[in-house]
């Protein structure tokens, strides 16, 4: 019998294309082992909790790779990242790394971060943040290097008013990094016009000028476009649910932009309360030096309670300096269109007519008023941290 | 013309899938391998989270200290890791946590011995309100129990 037999070129041709396939495969083979060597780090758990300024970050890590890798934890935060130290972690097994620290200022209890493993190899994951937090509301805050400073240096600011600006923002900050809120500084007129022209929901502005309201270029100068602009904050307190805080002084008394200002007087604040239809006469006290303390049969008289909460929060030397009469300059006069609208009362003169430390609701909103306290005195640091904390427990308590 | 057999190039051919079979068994073998560690990991890791439970049954203070009596009620040991109290992240030496007879557990509530009282050193009286503790565990569960003094 004849064998049938293949010519050598078409066999040496197979082999040819066999043995390319072959080395192909063994090229895909080691292509994807490195692969997976490199991506030898797998996530098993990942946890954000935080408790008002505490934060504890933790991400457990297994190694499933055929050699020891070193890798550390990256926590990107709101405006900071947060490293852990490396950590080795050997072939088949697992690690755990920690984040713990007084953190819990740059995380919001509802939203997503990204927790980076950085080292020999890489690899990320999108955690909730979980846990417990005053507010949950953005605040901001002017920087005080938005403005030219010795314009307020002005001798009637100091009547038991603000002298430096600057250590208000650093007892807001420090309050707010010890409980965990979340502030965001506005860092020039721009930004400002842009946070007031496209407003978001519950916004918190605590403006720490006193009596001056930063305006921006576009809208000063002119006594009108002043008061639009102040027009258009009221509607946002209105309609979406903003908190103007005011420290001291009258409010609004002054609308400052670069390194000038124009006095806007008691318009400014009336415009604030009442945009710029259903206009009332409100007065802010002006130089009378009223006698003022709490109001216990009042039930929005909330300084008693408001005391205590300080102490669980640990500011105990700020409750017990809120003495039981004070006096204040720059007391709100609750005239009969602002009667309606006082929502808290933390001190109040004995008739009642009027308020150095209150809480209006305007619409959706809040105005929170600090007046100057002339006795005590608070330095401007601990006015920053009590506006902050008056500011926080107004809306704990009225939302 | 030269050439070889078809039973010989067949052979060949076999030879070769064969081989390249075997590498690809090899290969898959290891990784099977990792994932099952890795699978392992993860079912032991969760297994031990989700027996984890623990209540809060009452609270007494002093001026000095704050004293939770707690009830281990799952299926595993609970190992305390961290200890907040509202705002404050409590130092390991300023906690104990001991039995009803005042003897100390180190950091493990076990299952054989399911009631404990952690004794937290405050060094004052807690201010009257509501006060929230949050245990967190080895295993990364946190129990947050809120209480009134």
């Amino acid at each position: 019998m004849r064998m049938k037999i293949i010519s050598p070129i078409i066999t040496s041709l197979l082999l040819v294309i066999i043995a390319a396939s072959v080395a192909s495969v063994l090229y895909f083979s080691i292509i994807s082992m490195v692969d997976f060597n490199e991506s030898s780090i797998e996530i098993i758990d990942a946890k954000l909790i935080k408790q008002y300024g505490n934060l504890y970050a933790y991400i457990v890590l297994y190694n499933s790779g055929e050699t020891s890798v070193k890798v550390k934890m990256i926590l990107h935060g709101e405006s900071n990242n947060f490293s852990s130290e490396y950590t080795v972690i050997a072939p088949r097994d697992t690690s755990r790394i920690d984040i713990i620290g007084t953190y819990g200022y740059d995380f919001i209890v509802g939203e997503d971060y990204v927790i980076e493993i950085a080292g020999d190899v890489s690899a990320s994951i999108i955690v909730k943040c979980s846990g417990l937090e005053l507010t949950n509301s953005p605040i901001y805050i002017f920087a005080p290097s938005m403005l030219a400073l010795d314009l307020l240096q002005k001798p009637h600011s100091k009547e038991g008013s603000i002298e430096n600006v600057s250590e208000v923002v650093n007892g807001i900050l420090e309050t707010a990094r010890k409980l965990g809120i979340v502030v965001k500084t506005i860092t020039s007129l721009d930004e400002w016009l842009e946070l007031v022209l496209n407003p978001k929901d519950n916004v918190i502005v605590i403006n720490p000028f006193g009596e001056f309201i930063p305006i921006p270029q576009e809208y000063f100068n002119d006594t009108e476009k002043m008061l639009e602009f102040i027009t258009m904050l009221h509607n946002n307190i209105r309609d979406h649910g903003w908190v103007w805080v005011h420290l001291s002084g009258y409010p609004l008394y002054y609308g400052i932009s670069d390194s000038d200002y124009e006095t806007i007087r008691n318009e400014g604040f009336e415009y604030l309360l009442f945009g710029s239809e259903n206009m009332s006469v409100v007065s802010s006290g002006g130089s009378v030096q009223d006698y003022v303390q709490e109001s216990e049969e009042d039930n929005t008289s909330r300084t008693v309670e408001f005391k205590s909460w300080l102490k669980t929060y640990g500011f105990s030397d700020l409750s017990t300096k809120l003495a039981n009469r004070m006096k204040f300059h720059h007391s709100i006069v609750l005239s009969t269109g602002v009667e309606d609208m006082v929502a808290l009362r933390f001190y109040t003169n004995p008739g009642g007519s009027q308020s150095g430390a209150c809480v209006l609701r305007i619409g959706k909103g809040l105005y929170v008023h600090w007046g100057s306290p002339t006795d005590p005195q608070f330095s401007d640091k601990e006015l920053g941290t009590l506006g902050l904390l008056l500011t926080i427990y107004s809306i704990i308590y009225l939302r | 013309m030269r050439a070889i057999s078809q039973v010989f190039a067949s052979l060949m051919l076999i030879a070769i899938t064969l081989a390249v079979m075997a590498l690809y068994v090899v290969n898959l073998s290891a990784y099977a391998g990792a994932k099952k560690g890795l699978i392992y990991e993860v079912f032991s890791y969760r297994r031990k989270q989700l027996l984890e439970r623990l209540s809060l049954i009452y609270v007494f203070t002093n001026s000095t200290h704050v004293n939770l009596v707690v009830y281990n009620y799952g299926d595993v040991d609970i190992v305390v890791k961290t200890i907040l109290l509202d705002n404050d992240n409590i130092p390991r030496e300023n906690y104990t946590i001991i039995n009803v007879y005042g003897e100390d557990l180190g950091d493990v509530i076990s299952t054989s011995n399911r009631l404990a009282i952690i004794s937290i050193k405050t060094g004052m009286s807690l201010t009257k309100g509501v006060h929230v503790v949050t245990l967190i565990t080895e295993s990364n569960n946190a129990f947050t129990f809120t209480f009134g003094v």
